[in-house]
């Protein structure tokens, strides 16, 4: 296969009749590398020695070995030789002939006497063809090469759900060779993928909770192509069994830690609430200020601790979410309504402006976090006389939350990093906001969606985040918004 | 919010396992000022032996995070217990995300910080 040193391509002419492979030699030999042989037995001893030719000129009728006989030794499956392109030349054209020919392998046909520019025109287009499929055949193996050393197990599933494909990570996972996992339903390999589900969800790209096999860990990530033009799932499986050890250990930590801070709090917080409850009426005044100042100091600490663990809980087990089938209105209009006694209580005016419902795939908890965190953000920055409103608009497949104020904005320094983790703009001015932001990032991006910011300073600011949305047809219109609670 | 205080709003006696000394102290004493008579353990393992002697007229205050035997070990052992299976049981977490099942296990949550109003009420509703 490889070149000769001329850097022309090889091509053998096989033909017992001297005459005959002598003007087939010369017709070649200025553009190619002509070899001769005068019978097919010499011509396959060269065959398992190598070089191979790009192309084999062969004579039909030959004494020993056949022209129609080293056709069928090239092409039979267990000599690999299937690069040679094989032109046969024959005294006669007869269909049967050809016919026999071709199915014994042949690529091409020429019968004697032919026009020398013939030979060579031909020749020529099988050396093309040689090189095309030389050229499939090295992209073929470099992808071969890239799925068996894949660090991750790759299963390609059709819109069946049946695996098409499996690679040698992917045997090693299920512990089964790749024919017990081929043609295999998806849900007998992975029972916790719902591909149905998935596919519900309008979602093209979802990391899922770790799954278990034998005595390893994996964290899938499945990508799911649109329907239409072949539909199909590839899902890959990162080995994490260690990582998620360590992290483990490390979240472990951190509880531990983290109660250790919280009981000693708890308890400064609980004897300052006794103190005021059983004294307050006897404390002089500014003593009693003293205490209300410790009180609300020692309490926001508290939440700042339970933030760090829930944002190192996010950065550690690859935090399960528990995902359901819910509506995203509601749970805005909800969580609005939890907040509204603080909003009253700051004399802002928090505004719901949402029709419903819209339908998302998430975890209920988690995603009333976020609304509360930046429902609360909100009413924390806006100062008195103030608005907020909360929207929840659809468009397309996904549906967008934002909390919009009128409260003195965030400078443009600091927006592009608000959400980002361990990151605090230079010279913040954004007091306090520190943890929630990130946390709130971490959920919503576990959700397979994304979060935003706009602000102007001085104007407000606009905080959103968008969600996949369940809804079967996702290609409607935006909805209309109407305020249904003011 | 104020609560009204009530001589003796209730015959049960309330096991308090929390392992913060000063917790405790805390708890019993605020439970005691509520006419209720409060036990205290400080770990998981004495409150596992602690069940032995409860019965249907006790109620829990269960603090999740526990030297020895973890809060959750302790809840599902009592639940286990047939004796101890309607036993009302306030957990107190500082992770509002710490009990998940707290339905399933039939627990009431109160999460750290508590406010005290809230935590005799929750009390007072668990032992009503």
């Amino acid at each position: 296969m490889s070149p000769p040193p001329s850097g022309r391509r090889l091509v053998w002419v096989v033909d017992d009749s001297p005459l005959d492979a002598e003007r087939a030699r010369r017709c070649l030999s200025s553009d190619f590398e002509v070899e001769v042989f005068p019978d097919g037995a010499l011509a396959l001893e060269r065959l398992a020695a190598g070089p191979h030719p790009d192309v084999c000129v062969v004579d039909w009728m030959m004494p020993g070995v056949s022209g129609i006989e080293l056709c069928r030794f090239v092409r039979s499956p267990t000599q690999q030789l299937s690069h040679i392109q094989l032109l046969l030349l024959t005294a006669q054209q007869e269909t049967a002939q050809i016919v026999e020919g071709l199915v014994a392998g042949a690529n091409d046909f020429l019968s004697k006497p032919y026009a020398d520019a013939e030979l060579r025109a031909r020749v020529q287009a099988l050396v093309r063809s040689a090189a095309l499929m030389r050229r499939a055949e090295d992209a073929e193996g470099t992808v071969r090469q890239l799925l068996a050393t894949s660090p991750d197990a790759l299963l390609a599933v059709d819109a069946a759900g049946v695996v098409t494909f499996a690679n040698p990570e992917a045997e090693r996972a299920f512990a089964r060779p790749l024919r017990e996992i081929a043609g295999r339903q998806v849900s007998e390999l992975l029972p916790m993928v719902e591909l149905g589900q998935l596919r519900g969800a309008g979602e093209t790209h979802l990391s899922l909770p770790d799954m278990a096999l034998g005595e390893n860990i994996y964290a899938p990530v499945v990508r799911v192509r649109p329907p239409g033009g072949g539909t199909y799932t590839v899902i890959a499986l990162r080995d994490v069994t260690k990582r998620r050890r360590q992290e483990a250990r490390r979240l472990d930590f951190y509880s531990i830690l983290a109660h250790d801070l919280r009981s000693p709090l708890s308890a400064i917080l609980l004897r300052g609430d006794m103190l005021m409850r059983r004294r307050g009426d006897t404390l002089p005044a500014d003593v009693l200020s003293h205490l209300h100042k410790t009180q609300a100091n020692v309490a926001s600490l508290m939440a700042m601790i339970n933030e760090f663990l829930d944002l190192a809980r996010f950065e550690g087990m690859g935090f399960v979410l528990e995902r359901e089938e819910l509506d995203l209105v509601d749970l805005v209009r909800t969580t609005a309504e939890d907040l509204r006694p603080l909003a009253e209580a700051r004399q802002v005016q928090l505004q719901v402006a949402v029709s419903g419902p819209v339908g998302v795939f998430g975890d209920r908890g988690r995603l009333g976090q976020v609304v509360a965190n930046l429902i609360g953000n909100a009413i924390k920055f806006t100062p008195a006389k103030g608005t907020i409103v909360a929207q929840v608009a659809v468009n397309g497949h996904c549906v967008e939350t934002s909390v919009v104020d009128d409260g003195p904005g965030i400078p443009a320094d600091a927006l592009p990093t608000i959400f980002e983790r361990y990151t605090r703009a230079v010279g913040a001015s954004v007091p306090g906001s520190g943890l929630g932001l990130m946390i709130v990032r971490e959920i919503v991006d576990a959700h397979g969606g994304s979060v935003g910011v706009t602000s102007t300073p001085g104007h407000g600011s606009r905080f959103w985040f968008r969600l996949p949305r369940t809804e079967a047809d996702s290609r409607s219109r935006p909805r209309e918004l109407r305020v249904v609670n003011q | 919010m104020t609560v009204e205080w009530k001589a003796a709003p209730d015959a049960r006696r309330i096991l308090v396992i929390e392992d913060h000394a000063d917790l405790r102290e805390l708890l019993t004493e605020l439970l005691n000022a509520e006419g209720y008579t409060p036990e205290a353990c400080a770990d998981g393992r004495s409150a596992i032996e602690r069940l032995d002697s409860l019965d249907g007229g006790w109620c829990v205050i269960l603090d999740l995070h526990l030297p020895h035997v973890p809060g959750i070990e302790i809840l599902r052992e009592l639940r286990n217990r047939a004796a101890l299976r309607d036993v009302p049981v306030i957990v107190t977490t500082a992770d509002p995300h710490a009990m998940r099942d707290a339905a399933e296990l039939n627990v009431r949550l109160v999460v750290k910080p508590f406010d005290v109003d809230d935590l005799i009420a929750e009390v007072r509703r668990a032992c009503a």
